[in-house]
């Protein structure tokens, strides 16, 4: 038999385009003799499911694919009469990509028809063709890179070179991104809370990293089909059922003990704190009919016990080495007390556990309905809770209410934080013709993020101070510490919030020779309700225990009305304010419409490129309620509001261009970049802080004393029903909100530029450079704030606003009224440098530098006033400057380094052993005075004046208390001392002598961590199915375990390093008086400031380590 | 082999970087955090049930529970007991017992932490404890505690017999502050206490016990904290030269020596207002007690002149507080009146 060796050439390159849920592969079909053969048939074969995708060549030889399953491995078969028929194998399609697939065939011999197959591995990091940065993570890296706890999608994303501390990526707030699975929303796309993910609320994750094929972080992909962020798109994919019977089954724990947790950081010991945590989970995927039908699903469930509370009461019989004022017996009595007179359960108050709880589901339908339609249907299903101890908060009723010597309270007055998510979505990939596709998703998202009690049900919150009853005659002393608390948390009733997203998107695809063009829509409807209605339960104070049940007695014996001659000595009750006292509830509901047209155009084939235009339409329904006393108000600049308004619908537009330049056409050298605009989503809560904050909702009642008709305000267990005024009074001073007519979505403008390069040794190195501009940014501003009265004296001569409520306030009943709007100041910049090694024998890597710095005005919270408040200026928040943003991260490496080895053959073993590691100087802090020095009423604001000697400032003399008599601990003298001190080995602060500091100036020094994982598989191949039982160990901060000095996090002193003891007056002549802020070093000797930074010792400066048993049925 | 070669290969990257690495570290000291001052008596009952007990009772646990910077004289149960205070009188006080008390405790605590030799170069330091005028105040003139050292002990105002006390055991370091075990419980110094227990006012100890000067003492003696006196103690150095050949005392009679002596008191408690000066605004005219003889405390120094014009005397201590007054320390004995003989 004579064997005819077909020398094919085989180009291939992975063209990106960036599609959010699946891949697509187009190439050219030509003879050896390079002739582009017209009508040839191509099959692409996706192998662990037999899905089939079909095209013919057009007259150019150009054939396409939409709508691939990302992964693989996949087979393109091209037949052509007259031909031989040829298939390329093992061709991995990574998410969101568009493969370039060259074939080369060669005119058929008459003897033979044997195919010859020449296969070229597309998984290389190198080679993807893409325009904008962005990366893939493939199974591997997911399964390798070293994980504990709840496995959060950040634990791999922060493994991309631009990503910053927190999630956040291109200095953006970590909320701007866009987290989506299988094309719908995963976002905590509200805001509220610091983790920018489903599931962040209770520490946990809406889907298991276990279900999850790929994922791909597009900074600034130019592919106008990727839209909704302007921080960076986070695309996953979930898995799939497959040909093969697959499935797995795993059990994780980790827990304070010594095998699992280091106690050494640095040269300090540590006591971990009690924790365990179990997870189990386990996945399966199967053919319901071979070729046609599969199910996918996965289920996991992480469950997280620690101590409730340290502390126990006064002779408590299991005493822990904490012990608070309140005695066992009185925490009883109380408990007593409250069953019998109320039948309210306090529950225990000691020795209790607090458990954070996560449950997941997720089952997914994948459908070839034909060689034309494929079709799939996932469903994701999320129930987390975590349960926490009533707040500590002051800012409704005494404060203070637990873990503390002098406080305890019960475990039914805490509440839990629910984190649930509902997620479906469809989707149905069409090849319409042969150069027509269309891909339709629809999904539906909801968020649930309500809080629940522990048990108990409602009851008021009762403050008990630790009055004594009086000797010298009747009544009681007033107690100044808070001493017992019973009853709910007062911020807990009425606090709901749940939000949804519901969205279609459908993309049609046309290919025309060396066009795709691309036509799509999307629409996408967001409603969002939001409910804080904090001591609608009933705040009260009591001065002592018997005062409190003398109160209570007496209610009773009222039926239950407000008591009359035991009155607490402070009531708080919030109350609705709506007709019928409706709940008032937030209610935010926005559409966007978007459409989109795109042109990816191969000039040639070394150059391809891709031009488009999105524009998106963003209408609000109107939801906000109007306050008539705020129409009659004029504002700073003559401004009017009406709170009644929201936004005007607004445009916006995200032209974008890319290229990619292969420099000689053989794949060695490409550089590649592309210039747009992107639009983003803002948290939500920006948006709904304006329907809640317009002072006609509620009421509220702040009864102190027997002088404010605390008379009509005595204890009763039911407020509601005896408290609401027959007609509601609104709050005279009312505290503001307001989004400016013209508020526009975010956008900024990104253009990068980058040249990828193979190296020798199987190396590719890449430098990428990102330049990114604000268009529309979030900006706030307080429309009340009244100019300033004057300035201070000293040589910090900063305008001074007078100190008082009035002088602060350009209407004086308006407390606030901060303005959303927005602005376009702030940049990004970063240059990458990053070498990959990809996967070969079982030996892969990657390492990343990345300078970068990120500008703002400010970095806004949650709430509108915390936004403005948290602003740091000299002359005021109103007057804003340009600074480094808090999410500025100058430095950072990464690096995976991952090694696999396989022995034996039907029994056998395999080892892989990864890295992880992260340097990075992030956590920038700014210097500023504590207190409040400018007289704006806000504490912490001020940016801090460095005088060119400290003795040029006033010092006070710090006293030290104890029981009421007082001596000096440090002079004027010796503040001053060590202040100049301070200032001289500060490396930023001893350059701006005479100067005003900038924010995030100062930086910590670079920390470097490296995570392990070791997984250690036994197999046995049983009828040529793999069984394998997993041993796995993921060491966080792994060298920590080495060297007790490595990995140990460092955290600046005293960023508030002046306390502002006397603030301005007339009587000091308008001369502050300071005082210096303390250090305590890790012994816990306490001095004054005397180093910038200091060594971090908590369980996140050891090494932490989990342990994970695993059995896998197939591959 | 080739699995071999990759394996080594793994390792030797693995040990680049971890070298890498260990260039920037040492292996530190190991440290572990100091207990609080309360944590130390916590974990000593045997020596310091009672004085839990009673810092429990005046609710001043706390305060030395948290962080801050505070010395503490210990007396140990022995010390309490000997002092008639048990756990068992504590839970029985009544509520001015609890004051009297937690003005003692309050005595026992200095708010730096300083160690004993630091106490030793410094003679006096300023206590908690407080001149209290009215009874019932809370807070007044911080009192003063001399602590100096005989036969290689560190004593406290002058040391047991003299109602003060011995540092057994010295510098326990805390993480807010430095405990010194003593045996004795710190009775609360008087004007008398204070010049009896400081070696360098032996000399006017004499004058003032002597027994034709029962009435000086008795009126020193008879101060309170709402009616205190202030002492303007000449030390020995100004006795020596007074009663030197020529010198002011020489041939005085008992009356005399009286009258001088009360030409050192003066009704009220005077203190300095900084450490150079009692007052940067005016001279002082002082009223004594042997009216209506006067001298001045020239304004912004520490330097008095006397009646007759004699050089100036230099106040050599300042403010050392009792319970009942204060004492100032001089070099030179002041003249009410030139005596002829």
């Amino acid at each position: 038999m004579k064997r005819i060796i077909f020398i094919l050439i085989a180009f291939l390159s992975v063209v990106g385009h960036a599609q959010v849920t699946s891949s697509a592969m187009s190439g050219i079909v030509k003879s050896t003799t390079g002739e582009l053969l017209p009508g040839a048939s191509v099959e692409v074969l996706h192998k662990p499911t037999g899905t089939k995708y079909y095209s013919t060549t057009d007259g150019k030889g150009n054939y396409a694919v939409q709508g691939l399953r990302p992964g693989g491995p996949y087979t393109v078969k091209v037949t052509y009469v007259g031909y031989q028929t040829t298939e390329i194998t093992d061709i991995n399609a990574p998410l969101g990509s568009n493969l370039s697939v060259n074939v080369v065939v060669k005119e058929e011999a008459n003897t033979l028809k044997e195919v010859v197959v020449v296969s070229t591995k597309s998984n290389g990091a190198f080679n993807k063709g893409k325009t904008g940065a962005s990366q893939q993570f493939s199974n591997r890296e997911l399964t390798a890179i070293p994980i504990t706890g709840a496995r959060s999608i950040n634990s791999i994303t922060k493994y991309n070179a631009n990503a910053g501390g927190g999630g956040s990526f291109g200095g953006q707030d970590s909320r701007l991104n866009n987290f989506t699975i299988d094309g719908s929303v995963f976002n905590n796309g509200f805001g509220l809370g610091s983790d920018a993910q489903a599931g962040g609320r209770t520490g946990s994750t809406a889907i298991s990293l276990d279900a999850i094929e790929q994922l791909q972080i597009s900074i600034a992909p130019f592919d106008v089909r990727q839209s909704g962020f302007t921080g960076t798109g986070i695309n996953g994919v979930t898995k799939s059922g497959t040909n093969e019977v697959e499935g797995s089954v795993y059990a994780s724990t980790r827990s304070n003990k010594k095998e699992f947790i280091g106690t050494k950081a640095g040269q300090t010991v540590i006591a971990p704190a009690t924790f365990e945590e179990k997870i189990y989970g386990g996945r399966i995927g199967f053919p319901i009919i071979k070729n046609k039908l599969f199910f996918f699903g996965n289920y996991e469930t992480v469950d997280n016990t620690s101590p409730a509370t340290t502390w126990t009461s006064f002779g408590s019989p299991s005493p822990s080495g904490q012990v608070s004022a309140p005695t066992f017996q009185q925490m009883q009595d109380l408990s007593t007390f409250m069953q019998d007179k109320f039948g309210y359960t306090t529950g225990p108050w000691e020795n209790y556990d607090a458990k954070k709880l996560s449950k997941k589901y997720l089952a997914k339908i994948d459908w070839n309905i034909n060689d034309n339609n494929k079709f799939s249907i996932r469903y994701v299903h999320h129930d987390s809770s975590s349960d926490e101890l009533t707040s500590n908060s002051n800012s409704l009723g005494f404060g203070n209410r637990r873990t503390n010597m002098n406080s305890m309270s019960y475990k039914n007055s805490g509440y839990t934080i629910l984190d649930n998510t509902r997620s479906i979505v469809v989707q149905l990939d069409s090849k319409l013709s042969n150069s027509w596709s269309n891909n339709f998703i629809a999904g539906y998202d909801k968020q649930i993020e309500d809080r629940g009690l522990q048990g108990g049900g409602l009851f008021p919150t009762i403050d008990i101070k630790n009055g004594q009853p009086n000797a010298s005659g009747p009544g009681f002393t007033t107690g100044n510490l808070n001493f017992i608390s019973v009853g709910l948390d007062p911020f807990t009733q009425g606090n709901l919030l749940s939000y949804s997203t519901l969205h279609f998107t459908d993309n049609v695809t046309k290919t025309i020779g060396k066009h795709t063009l691309v036509f799509g829509a999307n629409y996408e409807h967001f409603e969002s309700s939001n409910l804080f209605f904090s001591g609608s339960n009933g705040v009260f104070v009591f001065n002592s225990l018997d005062e409190f049940k003398n109160a209570a007695n007496e209610s009773l014996a009222l039926n239950g009305a407000p008591s009359v001659n035991n009155l607490p000595v402070r009531t708080q009750f919030r109350y609705s304010a709506l007709p019928g006292a409706a709940q008032p509830l937030q209610e935010l509901k926005s559409d966007k419409i978007d459409l989109y047209f795109q042109d990816e155009f191969k000039v040639s084939d070394q150059l391809k490129i891709t031009y488009g235009l999105r524009g998106s339409r963003v209408s609000f329904v109107d939801t906000a309620l109007e306050n008539p006393v705020v129409n009659g108000l004029t504002f700073a600049d003559g401004q009017k509001f009406n709170t009644g308004d929201m936004p005007n619908t607004q445009y916006l537009f995200e032209p974008r261009f890319g290229f990619n330049l292969d420099v000689a056409g053989d794949a060695k050298t490409i550089i590649r970049g592309g210039s747009g605009i992107f639009s983003g989503r803002p948290p939500l809560v920006f948006l709904s802080n304006a329907i809640g904050n317009n002072g006609v909702l509620t009421g509220f009642v702040d009864a102190v004393d027997a002088d404010s008709g605390l008379g009509n305000y005595g204890f009763t267990a039911d407020p509601n029903k005896y408290f609401i005024p027959s007609t509601p009074t609104l709050p005279s001073t009312i505290d503001l909100a307001v989004t400016a007519k013209n508020y526009k979505f975010p956008q900024t403008w990104k253009t990068t530029i980058a040249l990828d390069q193979k190296l020798p040794f199987g190396f590719t190195g890449t430098i990428e450079g990102i330049f990114s501009k604000n268009i529309n940014e979030t900006a706030y501003s307080n429309a009340n704030f009244e100019k300033p009265v004057g300035t201070i004296n000293g040589p910090d001569n900063r305008p001074y606003f007078g100190a008082s409520a009035n002088s602060t306030r350009i209407n004086n009943n308006v407390i606030n009224n901060i303005l959303l709007s927005n602005t376009n100041q702030g940049y990004f910049y970063s240059t990458t440098f990053k070498l990959e090694y990809p996967y070969q024998k079982g030996l892969w890597g990657s390492f990343a530098y990345t300078h970068s710095q990120a500008n703002d005005l400010l970095s806004p919270g949650s709430t509108a006033a915390g936004s403005w408040t948290g602003v740091r200026s000299v002359n005021g928040n109103n007057d804003q400057r340009l600074g480094l943003s808090n999410n500025n991260t100058p430095h950072r490496m990464v690096g995976i380094l991952g090694y696999k080895i396989t022995y034996g053959d039907k029994v056998g073993a395999s080892t892989s052993i990864n890295l992880g590691y992260i340097g990075e100087q992030g956590s920038s802090f700014t210097y500023v005075y504590g207190g409040d020095l400018n007289g704006d009423l806000i504490n912490g604001n001020d940016l801090l004046f460095v005088p060119n000697k400290a003795s040029d400032l006033r010092f006070v003399p710090i006293s030290q208390n104890f029981g009421g008599s007082s001596t000096v601990l440090y002079t004027e003298a010796q503040q001053q001392e060590a202040f100049d001190k301070f200032i001289d080995q500060d490396p930023y602060l001893s350059t701006k002598r005479g100067q005003y500091v900038d924010r995030n100036e100062n930086l910590l020094p670079m920390l470097h961590r490296v995570d392990l994982s070791v997984t250690q598989d036994f197999f046995l191949k049983i009828a040529g199915k793999k069984n394998s039982f997993q041993f796995r160990a993921d060491i966080l901060n792994f060298t920590n375990l080495i060297n007790r000095s490595w990995g140990v996090s460092q955290r600046a002193t005293a960023p508030s390093i002046l306390n502002v003891s006397q603030a301005p007056s007339s009587s000091n002549n308008f001369i502050p008086g300071y005082t210096l802020a303390f250090e305590t070093d890790n012994q816990g000797v306490r001095t004054l400031a005397k180093n910038s930074i200091q060594k971090n010792a908590s369980t996140f400066d050891v090494w932490q380590a989990q342990f994970t048993l695993r059995y896998t049925f197939g591959n | 082999m080739k699995i071999k070669n990759q394996i080594l290969s793994f390792i030797a990257i693995i040990a680049v970087a971890l070298t890498t690495f260990s260039c920037t570290s040492d292996s530190p000291k190991e440290v572990t955090p100091l207990k609080s001052i309360i944590a130390i008596a916590q974990a000593d009952p045997a020596n310091f049930s009672i004085l839990l007990d009673a810092l429990k009772k005046t609710s001043l646990d706390g305060s030395l529970g948290n962080a801050g910077s505070y010395t503490v004289f210990a007396p140990t149960n022995a010390a309490f007991t000997a002092a008639g205070i048990t756990s068992a009188s504590i839970a029985l006080m009544t509520p001015t017992q609890v004051a009297d008390l937690k003005v003692t405790l309050q005595n026992h605590v200095i708010g730096v932490g300083t160690r004993a030799n630091d106490l030793l170069t410094a003679g006096y330091t300023k206590t908690f404890g407080f001149l209290r005028s009215p009874v019932t105040a809370t807070s007044g003139a911080t009192l003063s505690v001399y602590a100096n050292m005989v036969g290689g002990n560190v004593l406290l105002n002058g040391g047991l017999a003299n109602g003060g006390a011995k540092v057994v055991t010295a510098d326990i370091q805390a993480s807010n502050g430095i405990v010194h075990v003593i045996d004795g419980v710190l009775k609360l110094p008087t004007i008398v206490d204070h010049i009896k227990a400081n070696p360098s006012l032996s000399s006017l100890l004499t004058a003032v016990t002597s027994p034709g000067q029962a009435v000086v003492l008795t009126a020193l003696n008879n101060a309170t904290g709402p009616a205190p006196l202030t002492v303007y103690a000449p030390n020995n150095d100004a006795f020596a030269a007074a009663t030197a050949t020529g010198g002011y005392l020489v041939g005085l009679n008992d009356t005399q020596v009286g009258n001088t002596l009360r030409y050192h008191v003066e009704s009220g408690n005077r203190v300095a207002g900084s450490a150079t000066a009692f007052s940067t605004s005016a001279d002082i005219s002082v009223t004594t007690l042997y009216a209506p003889f006067k001298f001045t405390i020239l304004k912004s120094t520490l330097k008095i002149n006397d009646a007759v014009g004699s050089p100036s005397a230099n106040v050599k201590v300042t403010n050392i507080q009792g319970t009942n007054g204060s004492v100032q320390i001089i070099d030179r004995l002041l003249q009410p009146i030139v005596i002829v003989r």
